[in-house]
């Protein structure tokens, strides 16, 4: 059965046979004199090219920046619209400080900008260390208060302190034929740090009988080897010259308060 | 298969290819019956690149269609586009545009007669007839007639393209389908 048809339905119908009058017009048109100018062709092309790339589809990129705009704008009015009211307010900010006081961690360091040897060089201390409570950071002096000097001197070698002041104590170690054997250094952390020359240089870790971590360095092709270590408040340098790695580490072992020792 | 941002690509290009195929080749023509009205040639131009926009616009379309209304279609939007230029120039010279002034002015619509033959059997003649009462018709009804209905512009659309307003655009429609109807009457079968 044939439906019936209204108007625009028969003009839509109408208009999918061409107006041939028209097309035959147009066909006639003589264009055979016109040129088109440089100017205009090159612009009319431009902007060919222009309108097209313009309807280009949103790259995701665009697609995915616009989400998260929308969702920043939506986030900072929930916020806002929540943090307006008294009691939602005081929930929250209940609940960050909660959450502050479970998972704040504070750092055992130096308090004056030094770093700790031993943090540095073993995790697992530095870690035990990461959880301690802000009881637990200790300020280093900023002044030697105790000196302290290695108690024990190999046979044949000459005590001659050379340095001492606030920061710093240095004493040198002479053989009987005054050649120089080692040097003993005890400074502050607001000394400034210790500095060696690592080229070629090796450098082995181990742990004083305090429980002191230390360091040799040794360059090679260089006759002097440095021990350093700390105590947590002083830091140590020895520097030998002609004592073996095993004195040295007996040396270190008998650091103690120069008072102590009776000098 | 290729990348999906290569096809795209492609596609950009060819478009850009295809629309500048038909501006070197219809631009001259366009140009020529722009300016035989226009008298200024820059304005002229201005027609040509404001009708290839146009078909820019509804490439996609004008792609599926035939020869006969593709060119149909470019003469149609070229002589909208210089209606437009001559309306601003009586604008310019203090004259209205006799149409859009009263339309606009009072909003009336011309009586529809016909109401009455709303509904037809489809009949190849009867659509012929349509077909002819269209032809016949004043360009700038029978032409607001084939972008409404046949390239499925909006009003709000053709308003925009060839800068009239909407409310001259529904009168326009609303006119010509009730110059239809007068014409139609106890022509259908």
């Amino acid at each position: 059965m044939m439906n019936k048809l209204n108007l625009e339905q028969f003009v839509r119908i109408a208009l999918q046979t061409p107006d041939m009058k028209e097309y035959e017009e147009y066909m006639a048109i003589d264009a055979s004199s016109v040129v088109i100018p440089a100017h205009v062709d090159r612009k009319i092309k431009r902007n060919i090219r222009r309108k097209i790339e313009g309807k280009k589809p949103i790259s995701a990129k665009k697609i995915t920046a616009r989400i998260l705009l929308v969702a920043l704008i939506a986030m900072s009015i929930m916020f806002v619209t929540i943090m307006a009211y008294g009691e939602t307010r005081e929930i929250v900010l209940r609940a960050f400080v909660e959450w502050k006081d479970s998972f704040i961690s504070v750092r055992y360091g130096d308090v004056n900008g030094g770093i700790v040897p031993s943090l540095d060089k073993n995790k697992e201390d530095a870690t035990e260390k990461d959880s301690s409570t802000q009881e637990d950071i200790k300020e280093y002096p900023k002044t030697i208060e105790e000196y302290r000097s290695p108690s024990y001197v190999p046979s044949g070698i000459i005590e001659v302190p050379l340095i001492s002041n606030q920061t710093m104590q240095i004493i040198e170690y002479y053989t009987t034929d005054e050649e120089l054997a080692y040097v003993f250094e005890q400074q502050t952390w607001t000394d400034g740090n210790k500095y060696f020359d690592n080229e070629d240089a090796m450098i082995e870790d181990f742990v004083l009988g305090d429980g002191s971590f230390a360091s040799f360095v040794k360059n090679n092709g260089k006759k002097d080897i440095h021990l350093v270590w700390n105590d947590g408040e002083y830091i140590y340098v020895l520097t030998s010259y002609l004592i073996s790695k095993e004195e040295m580490i007996n040396i270190a072992n008998s650091v103690m308060a120069t008072s102590d020792r009776g000098v | 298969m290729l990348p999906i941002y290569l096809v795209e690509r492609l596609e950009t290009e060819e478009d850009v290819a295809y629309v500048e195929k038909i501006y070197v080749e219809q631009g001259s023509k366009l140009f020529a019956a722009a300016n035989k009205i226009l008298h200024d040639e820059s304005i002229a131009w201005g027609v040509v690149h404001d009708t290839v926009i146009v078909l820019i616009d509804y490439l996609e379309e004008y792609k599926a269609w035939d020869d006969a209304h593709q060119k149909n279609f470019l003469y149609k939007c070229e002589k909208n586009f210089v209606l437009k230029e001559l309306r601003k120039r009586k604008c310019r010279n203090g004259r209205t545009v006799s149409l859009e002034g009263y339309e606009e002015a009072t909003g009336r619509e011309l009586a529809d007669e016909t109401q009455d033959i709303d509904e037809w059997f489809y009949s190849e003649e009867n659509a012929a007839a349509i077909r002819n009462a269209i032809s016949n018709m004043n360009n700038t009804y029978g032409d607001i007639l084939f972008f409404k209905y046949f390239v499925n512009m909006r009003n709000k659309d053709i308003a925009a393209t060839f800068g009239l307003s909407v409310a001259s655009v529904n009168m326009r429609v609303s006119r010509a389908m009730a110059m239809l109807r007068k014409e139609l009457k106890g022509k259908l079968l």
